[in-house]
């Protein structure tokens, strides 16, 4: 067998063995992965109850109404970001909550009556995490959910106030 | 000598963080939008494996130019997905090393360091034939 023929014949093997090892790891893992891929938002929903049809979308509002609420007080904000970035900074009396605590273990978010107004809001306008946890807790049966697309970007950006 | 490590290096820690998290691997292959779904989840499974297995084969004397051959393999892969990523206007950051934000790099960072992995690749493969 020539050089280059025996090259490829271990690379043939090793990937055969790749694929035989990946999908048996797979089966072992606490929370194995489906055989066919399912994105984020698929997997946020499927460990949620389904939303009825009539259920709204997430309206979002600007950084000024973000500003507004919060001195008000009478919106709870809800920061999606992992607890890593949550605990380096976020609005003040904002609860943590990353998607992956909806998406994992479907977990009942600890907040405050299902028609107290609630922002969600994640890193800014590039992380799409503050609408699906928004579309995960109108699922859930809160009432009153908006987005801050602007999110702690924004938000120190602008000089909102910040709490460790 | 010291490019086989480094590429060994590289492919071993590439392939170790991503077995860490094989649904950001996952996530981040079904952001470059071009393989399918049914292909997606068994690559993110069986590709860290296939990392960690050419690191060691560039290790072992008798099967580097293999190891180096799959290396390169693997680079041009990757630079087709960011160049194709590019070309559409998307900037991805990929999941190369699992879910490892600092190591996570934009399309374009990654197709230089694509280019860069394959033609230490290529160096190393033709290191490899010269010395049989």
């Amino acid at each position: 067998m020539t050089g280059i023929a025996r090259d490829l014949t271990l690379i043939a093997v090793a990937a055969a063995a790749s694929v035989a090892l990946g999908l048996l790891t797979n089966r072992l893992r606490p929370h194995p992965l489906p055989l066919v891929y399912r994105g984020p938002e698929a997997r946020l929903m499927g460990n949620l109850p389904p939303r009825p049809p009539t259920a709204p979308e997430p309206e979002t509002i600007g950084f000024a109404e973000a500003w507004q609420a919060w001195t008000d007080g009478n919106a709870r904000f809800v920061d999606a970001r992992a607890s890593d970035f949550f605990e380096e900074g976020h609005i003040p009396g904002a609860v943590n909550l990353p998607r992956e605590l909806l998406t994992e273990g479907g977990a009942q978010p600890e907040l405050l009556g299902k028609s107290q107004p609630l922002i969600v809001y994640c890193s800014g306008e590039d992380c799409e995490d503050s609408l699906l946890v928004a579309k995960g807790l109108l699922a859930l049966g809160y009432l009153n959910v908006t987005v801050f697309p602007g999110g702690w970007e924004e938000w120190e950006a602008k000089g909102g106030a910040a709490e460790k | 000598m010291i490019p086989r490590l480094l590429v060994a290096g590289v492919f071993l820690g590439a392939g170790l963080l991503k077995l860490q998290d094989p649904q950001a691997v996952a996530d981040g292959i079904a952001a470059f939008q071009i393989v399918p779904d049914i292909l997606i989840n068994p690559l993110a499974l069986s590709v860290p494996f296939f990392e960690v297995a050419t690191a060691v084969a560039l290790l072992s004397r008798s099967t580097w130019s293999a190891g180096a051959l799959a290396a390169g393999g693997l680079s041009l892969v990757f630079f087709v997905l960011f160049a194709t990523a590019l070309a559409r206007g998307m900037d991805v950051h990929c999941a190369c090393f699992g879910k490892w934000e600092i190591l996570q790099v934009s399309a374009p960072a990654g197709l230089v360091r694509s280019l860069v992995l394959l033609a230490a690749s290529l160096w190393v493969f033709r290191q490899g034939a010269v010395n049989k």
